[in-house]
């Protein structure tokens, strides 16, 4: 998922860059003592997650997982991924320097998606198993909307890009149902187990933000 | 602190699952020797991609070679154009690897068939051939006069040694060039491995990074609550 090095025009990673730096300072306003640990450990998750390949077909994928980063942080998502894109592109390769702020607007803006998308569950109600498909369907949400941004990073970089982004939507169809599944399992699981963990619980009619 | 003992389960569940799961990826390298590329794939526990299926492309995508690999995982094939050589190696069961071997490596590599390899075929002698441009030149600096059937001959003896030459400098080349792939190629190989590889050592090392940060954070955090 990660964008390489050289392959965006300098505008389209400045651009990156300043998303990264508006959407952190909005995200990361106000965060409280308890919640630093819950970024710190789904940063943590994150970074780890996505060096687990699958073997799917002729191919395989690994996790992104930005979908249940979204579900449990919440808008502080951004900041985890943000965290765990810098260290993957330092550490490991992944992506490159240059084009860090563009990989944490992708996987970023892919995590607070799916964070609205959970909190559709609340104007949904479906019974017992709202967690499962709310989280199944932000667990999907994450990766198309990342695989969308990709898209158009590639597309804002030259025309003869299309295709590529084109082929790079459909080759996350596999990771978009994987994960789609994962998620919603763990949404369903830590409502039932922990459900303070997850984000954007309503408690005695108060929306709380973490 | 039942959080805490959930996600170190979960951290602790990943960290043994990322051995595994690299254990079984597969890997390839690729690389050209004269007009041949050598393809090589491996799993990083040592097993070898046996009748794994081999595509070559082009930069457009197009499929410019297929074939499968024998016993030891390896497979080779004559360059079939000279631009980026897309090579993905499918062993089956999902794993798949990909190199590109740049058209500038393929360039540095010997042409196919040498426009002097005709002339030269017989006379494989090398030191021969240098002693008689030796000979030839010398007796060119000191004889001025000549007859023309000399000067005949002296053309054309100096045309086939230097011939000669040029085809001893492709056989060396050649040569040179076998001895040193197949000198560099574990180390080609381990190199290879390495640059694929994210350690374990790696990952905890990032995941110290970030509990460093969250140490840090916390700690102002809570200096700034005491002052308050």
């Amino acid at each position: 998922m990660h964008i390489a090095d050289g392959i965006l025009s300098a505008p389209v990673l400045a651009a990156g860059f300043g998303g990264t730096a508006i959407l952190a300072a909005v995200t990361l306003r106000k965060m409280g003592h308890e919640e630093i640990p819950k970024v710190s450990v789904m940063s943590a998750v994150f970074f780890v997650v996505n060096l687990i390949h699958i073997p799917i077909g002729p191919t395989s994928i690994h996790f992104i997982m930005n979908g249940l980063v979204g579900v449990i942080l919440g808008k502080r998502a951004f900041s985890a991924i943000m965290l765990g894109v810098i260290l993957q592109a330092f550490l490991f390769g992944f992506g490159g320097v240059t084009v860090i702020g563009v990989n944490c607007v992708m996987l970023g803006g892919g995590a607070l998606i799916a964070y609205f998308i959970w909190q559709l569950r609340h104007r949904f109600p479906l019974g017992d198993r709202v967690e499962m498909i709310f989280g199944a369907l932000a667990g999907a949400a994450g990766i198309f909307v990342s695989g969308v941004i990709l898209a158009l990073a590639l597309f804002l970089t030259g025309e003869e890009f299309l295709a590529t982004a084109e082929y790079a939507l459909a080759a996350h169809v596999p990771a978009l149902i994987i994960e789609a599944i994962v998620v919603g399992a763990c949404a369903s699981f830590l409502k039932k187990t922990k459900p303070d963990l997850l984000s954007g619980q309503v408690q005695k009619g108060i929306l709380k933000t973490s | 602190m039942k959080k805490i003992h959930f996600f170190a389960t979960i951290l602790f569940i990943s960290f043994v699952f990322i051995p595994n799961t690299y254990a079984h990826k597969v890997q390839m390298f690729a690389y050209p020797e004269g007009d041949t590329v050598f393809v090589e794939g491996y799993f990083a526990d040592g097993k070898k991609p046996k009748k794994s299926e081999v595509m070559v492309f082009d930069n457009g995508g197009k499929v410019l070679f297929s074939g499968v690999t024998d016993d030891e995982g390896k497979l080779s094939f004559k360059i079939p154009q000279k631009t980026d050589l897309r090579i993905t190696l499918n062993a089956g069961m999902g794993h798949k690897a990909e190199y590109t071997l740049p058209a500038s490596e393929l360039n540095g590599s010997n042409p196919p068939n040498p426009p002097f390899s005709k002339g030269g075929e017989k006379k494989m002698a090398s030191d021969k051939g240098e002693e008689t441009k030796d000979v030839v030149n010398q007796g060119g600096d000191k004889n001025e006069a000549l007859s023309k059937a000399e000067l005949a001959e002296k053309g054309q003896v100096n045309h086939i040694s230097q011939l000669d030459e040029a085809q001893v400098q492709a056989i060396v080349e050649k040569a040179v060039e076998r001895a040193v792939g197949e000198a560099i190629k574990p180390l080609v190989r381990s190199f290879t491995e390495m640059t694929q590889k994210n350690s374990l050592t790696t990952i905890i090392g990032g995941i110290g990074y970030i509990l460093g940060l969250m140490g840090i954070a916390l700690y102002f955090k809570s200096r700034k609550g005491s002052q308050s």
